[in-house]
């Protein structure tokens, strides 16, 4: 594997599946790593070329463009604009205090805004320091730990389970999920022999990484599936399977 | 910085300043193996020269993703051209997604007495040790590194097993691996 690794030969669920076998593999990163270094070297037999005489000017001119994106978008540079000759205050109302007004009232709403925002996010980060302590207790408990690959309609993505024997529940830390929109939902799905059994639904987040906690046996089971399904989930899989995973 | 005189690394890291100059020096250096790289795989010039204006950029707006730990600055560089050449040969078109190095820039670690040698390395010895190579472990190697094709398809295209394909190209690879080390040591080969 490790080779056929280091040569990109393998099918992209197969080289998905291989690194996340590496992330926990310090032995298979090490050997990967002996076979990339004599791979890396394959491209000393070619002899250099010339690129075209735009190549060179087309990269600088987007790179340069990206810079003067940026300055554009940076607080400070924004230009005032003046108010159309033809719109006027209402006579009983000065300008500058009405512009002291909104601007008091635009900080106030956008401070209680923040706050909110703020306060989500601490409640939620305390969730997700809780969930990470309990993931750490399970791992030194000597979880079972499965990993399950992208498929082709989520090539990208991947997933760690991690089940704590005896609980009833388990861990799924997925990466690189494609983002759903409001009316989907993922939903996680044991397989046994009777088929697959719903085990646990979540919605995307920004991020690229999140952890699920799942009220699901998965130890009598033969794989896992994680499928696209309408917001609340579907009693039996009807979209598409974007990971899966055996025991 | 004296551009022309810094590392491979240092230039990373005034590309992440976003040092235009750094990019001159970055492609003035790099882009004529790179270019070779992407022909190889692709044989289309323009393009290859697609591939190469992608993978530019995609070091300028994510220079911070390499991790000097884990390889040379080159190598993972030509890795970005070939993988995202390998891509297009797969199908991949670049309406669909922009680079992105997260894959890639997972190198797996390298001994350092490693890298050290291979920063060594001309051309010629690397050819001269390719070509000591058995025929048929040679093909594994170049139809995967420059063809773009999986285990599968090499199996398919040469009518051999998909196990003796695997082996040919880790008996290659290991080959390579010590009879350039073995150059280092002084020894003939």
């Amino acid at each position: 594997m490790a080779a056929t690794f280091a040569l990109a030969a393998q099918p992209s669920e197969e080289r998905v599946a291989y690194l996340n076998h590496l992330e926990l593999c310090d032995v298979c990163r090490r050997l990967a790593g002996q076979f990339q270094a004599a791979a890396d070297l394959l491209p000393g037999v070619l002899e250099e070329q010339a690129g075209s005489s735009t190549l060179k000017g087309r990269i600088l001119a987007e790179a340069a463009a990206d810079l003067t994106r940026q300055d554009q978008r940076a607080p400070g540079s924004l230009r005032e604009e003046r108010l159309p000759r033809k719109w006027r205050w209402p006579g009983w109302i000065s300008p500058r205090p009405a512009a002291v007004m909104a601007a008091l009232i635009l900080a106030l709403v956008s401070v209680a805004t923040w706050n909110v925002i703020l306060w989500g996010q601490v409640n939620q980060r305390d969730q997700t320091l809780v969930a990470q302590d309990r993931l750490l207790g399970a791992i030194a408990a000597g979880a079972r730990i499965s990993h399950l690959a992208g498929t082709e309609a989520a090539p990208q993505a991947s997933a760690t389970l991690i089940q704590e024997p005896g609980t009833g529940s388990a861990f799924l830390l997925v990466k690189n999920l494609p983002p759903l929109p409001e009316s989907q939902q993922y939903q996680v799905w044991r397989i046994t022999g009777e088929g697959p059994v719903p085990a646990g639904i979540f919605s995307s987040t920004d991020s690229a990484e999140q952890l699920e906690i799942l009220s699901a046996d998965f130890f009598e089971s033969d794989a896992i599936g994680v499928s696209v399904e309408p917001r609340g989930g579907s009693s039996q899989p009807t979209g598409a399977i974007v990971l899966l995973g055996n025991f | 910085m004296d551009l022309k005189a810094a590392s491979d690394e240092k230039l990373l890291w005034a590309l992440q300043q976003k040092n235009i100059e750094a990019l001159e020096e970055f492609y003035d250096r790099h882009q004529g193996i790179a270019l070779a790289v992407a022909y190889r795989v692709l044989e289309d010039r323009e393009l290859a020269e697609d591939v190469l204006q992608e993978a530019f950029l995609a070091v300028w707006r994510q220079a911070g993703s390499f991790n000097p730990e884990r390889g040379r600055v080159r190598a993972w560089f030509l890795s970005i051209v070939r993988h995202r050449a390998i891509d297009i040969t797969r199908g991949r078109s670049f309406a669909k997604e922009r680079i992105s190095l997260d894959e890639i820039a997972f190198e797996p670690e390298h001994p350092d007495a490693w890298q050290e040698l291979s920063a060594k390395l001309d051309g010629e010895q690397i050819k001269g040790a390719v070509a000591t190579l058995p025929s048929v472990q040679r093909e594994a190697i170049m139809l995967a590194y420059f063809g773009g094709l999986t285990h599968r398809e090499i199996a398919d295209r040469t009518g051999v097993p998909l196990g003796t394909v695997k082996g040919r190209m880790r008996l290659a690879l290991l080959k390579l691996r010590s009879l350039l080390a073995e150059m280092d040591t002084g020894g003939s080969y």
